[in-house]
């Protein structure tokens, strides 16, 4: 059959019926607006209590975690953390041993790693590192230098509160330090096999950058036993979670919906034209151009439904925002995802109508 | 000709099977007007159906030009359909919101038949069977009579040699009856073969040859 034919049958099955396409095409746009208002504010309630937050309460934008590993600093980083200040408590109880003589007065400190090394001037020596398992990098307060109690390639022996020990080589001096300080790297540690150190727990603390997938990283760590915590924030992740499940479960729904109400609107139609498919079926028409005759209406249909719900949803949600910004700062939803949306919905649709279609005329 | 060959057919009600046909073998010439009888539920339209492409047998075969149609891909058997068998149901099958021109013009749509050529072809048939002056009315406004005259039409539209015609006068009242009976001897004898099922004797006394089934089985072949 020609495409002129083909569109023309098109035409005349759609003119054929009118209130049922307007019916089915009137049905498609509101599950369809419906879903995309749901999905565009749960894929964006995120941001949105990010820019309301960073409004109101810029300063509560840090975080801390424990049980941090080398590998966790890369990944928090991907997750917009930043000033990765990496601690351990329990290291001041490692005893520096210089001369044969535990110095007292001398505390050792963790080194975040190369971030915060960068944030420090190193006024003698240099800032690369290395580590083996018997040997890792050092860096001291200025004014220790300076008052020639150290000297950078130094050695220096550390015993930690379990009785291990490692050398540690003087690599340079650190112009802000304040107090008498020996900072060994994090990585030079963390490298380090044998080290009893090693095996302390080291605390996180860092600012961010935002919220945006916050609860996804939160419950990823905690599977792996590393508990992320960000202070004032948490009430507000613990709403967002809640507010999230709640979106998520009406979207499902809606889908559910969407799908039930696409599948039964095409088998009524479908067994309201019975006789006519068989006309077409005896006078010659192959399956095939038979589908391809309703697959066009149904597109044509769909595309109608959405382009329409598109428009409802951009009002909707330009509302919803008129709405949200006179009376919380800062909370607004962001509305270009809803283009994208429509598109994978409509490609969803007509893969459910090619399955559902198939099924039908092997029946028939 | 139309060769039937060992054709079975079962059908599948629940967890019965039930043979509709079994084992027929018949022949069919190029021409002719030849009609199946039976009670209901003999196998005629089953028969018929079998014969035009329209329910793949069980078991056997319905040879037309030496080819098995049901060993064609499904475009083929549809060209076979479009281009060899005119159908005519009890139930007509038009479309009503369509009129009698449209109805007809299916067909032609079918076989890419040149638009600018159509109104023509379209005319010339329906002068033939007496509906040229309502070829602009919708279908469901016409008479049962009418429409199978339609149905006469579309059937011959395509040039088809086979007119395959299941209970062509069962919604009809006895004269519209006789004028559609009178349509098909006529096109007999042109020389396209015409089948007709019917269950009405009278029907098919006016045929050539009749068959007659039971129970899926062929009891009678003779001609009249």
């Amino acid at each position: 059959m020609k495409i002129f034919d083909k569109i023309n049958l098109i035409y005349k099955e759609i003119k054929q019926d009118k209130e049922d396409v307007i019916i089915t095409i009137f049905v498609k746009m509101l599950l369809f607006s419906i879903i995309l208002i749901l999905i565009v504010i749960t894929a964006d309630l995120d941001s949105m209590f990010d820019r309301y937050l960073k409004e109101s309460m810029p300063e509560v934008y840090y975080a801390t975690m424990n049980n941090v590993e080398e590998k966790d600093i890369k990944e928090l980083q991907k997750a917009g953390f930043y000033n990765i200040y990496i601690y351990c408590e329990n290291i001041s109880e490692a005893k520096l041993i210089y001369n044969n003589k535990v110095q007292k007065d001398i505390s050792v400190d963790i080194l975040s790693g190369e971030e915060e090394l960068n944030q420090y001037e190193v006024v003698e020596g240099d800032k690369s590192y290395q580590s083996n398992n018997q040997e890792c990098d050092l860096w001291v307060s200025y004014h220790l230098i300076g008052s020639n109690k150290f000297h950078v390639g130094e050695k220096l022996q550390l015993r930690d509160k379990d009785g291990k020990e490692i050398i540690g080589i003087i690599k340079g001096a650190l112009k802000k330090c304040d107090e008498d300080t020996i900072y060994i790297s994090f990585f030079s540690l963390s490298n380090n096999e044998e080290i009893g150190m090693r095996n302390y727990p080291y605390t996180m603390s860092a600012n961010m950058k935002s919220i945006k997938n916050y609860d996804i990283l939160k419950y990823k760590m905690r599977f792996k036993g590393k508990i992320l915590k960000a202070g004032d924030l948490e009430e507000y992740f613990s709403f967002i979670f809640i507010a999230k499940g709640i979106f998520i479960g009406l979207s499902i729904i809606g889908l559910f919906l969407l799908i039930s109400a696409i599948n039964s609107l095409y088998s009524i139609r479908l067994e309201k034209r019975k006789k006519y498919i068989q006309m077409l079926y005896v006078v010659g028409l192959p399956k095939k151009t038979i589908k391809e005759i309703y697959n066009g209406i149904y597109i044509m249909c769909t595309l109608a439904a959405i382009i329409m719900a598109m428009v409802i949803a951009h009002g909707v949600i330009d509302y919803i925002n008129f709405f949200l910004e006179s009376r919380i700062q800062g909370m607004y939803i962001s509305e270009k995802k809803l283009i994208y949306l429509a598109g994978m919905i409509s490609i969803i649709n007509v893969v459910l109508m090619k399955r559902s279609f198939s099924k039908r005329s092997g029946n028939s | 000709m139309i060769e039937v060959k060992n054709l079975s057919v079962r059908y599948q009600e629940g967890d019965q099977a039930f043979l509709a046909l079994k084992d027929i073998q018949l022949t069919f010439p190029d021409s002719g007007f030849i009609s199946i009888v039976g009670r209901s539920g003999s196998g005629k339209s089953t028969l018929l159906n079998a014969m035009g492409g329209l329910g793949k047998p069980t078991e056997g075969a319905i040879i037309y030009n030496h080819e098995n149609i049901y060993q064609k891909t499904d475009k083929e058997l549809a060209k076979y359909r479009s281009e060899n068998i005119g159908y005519i149901f009890q139930e007509f099958y038009l479309e009503n919101t369509f009129t009698v021109y449209q109805n007809v013009e299916i067909a032609l749509m079918v076989t890419k038949y040149p638009r600018n050529k159509r109104k023509e072809k379209i005319y010339s048939l329906l002068e033939k069977v007496g509906m040229l002056e309502k070829c602009n009315v919708n279908v469901g406004k016409l008479s049962g009579g009418e429409k199978q005259r339609v149905c006469i039409a579309r059937a011959l539209i395509n040039g088809n040699s086979v007119i395959l015609a299941d209970e062509p006068c069962g919604n009809l009242d006895s004269y519209h009856g006789d004028i559609v009976m009178k349509l098909l001897e006529d096109l007999s004898k042109e020389g396209k073969l015409v089948v007709l099922v019917t269950h009405n004797l009278e029907d098919a006394k006016k045929t050539n040859r009749m068959i007659e089934l039971r129970d899926g089985i062929v009891i009678k072949d003779e001609n009249i």
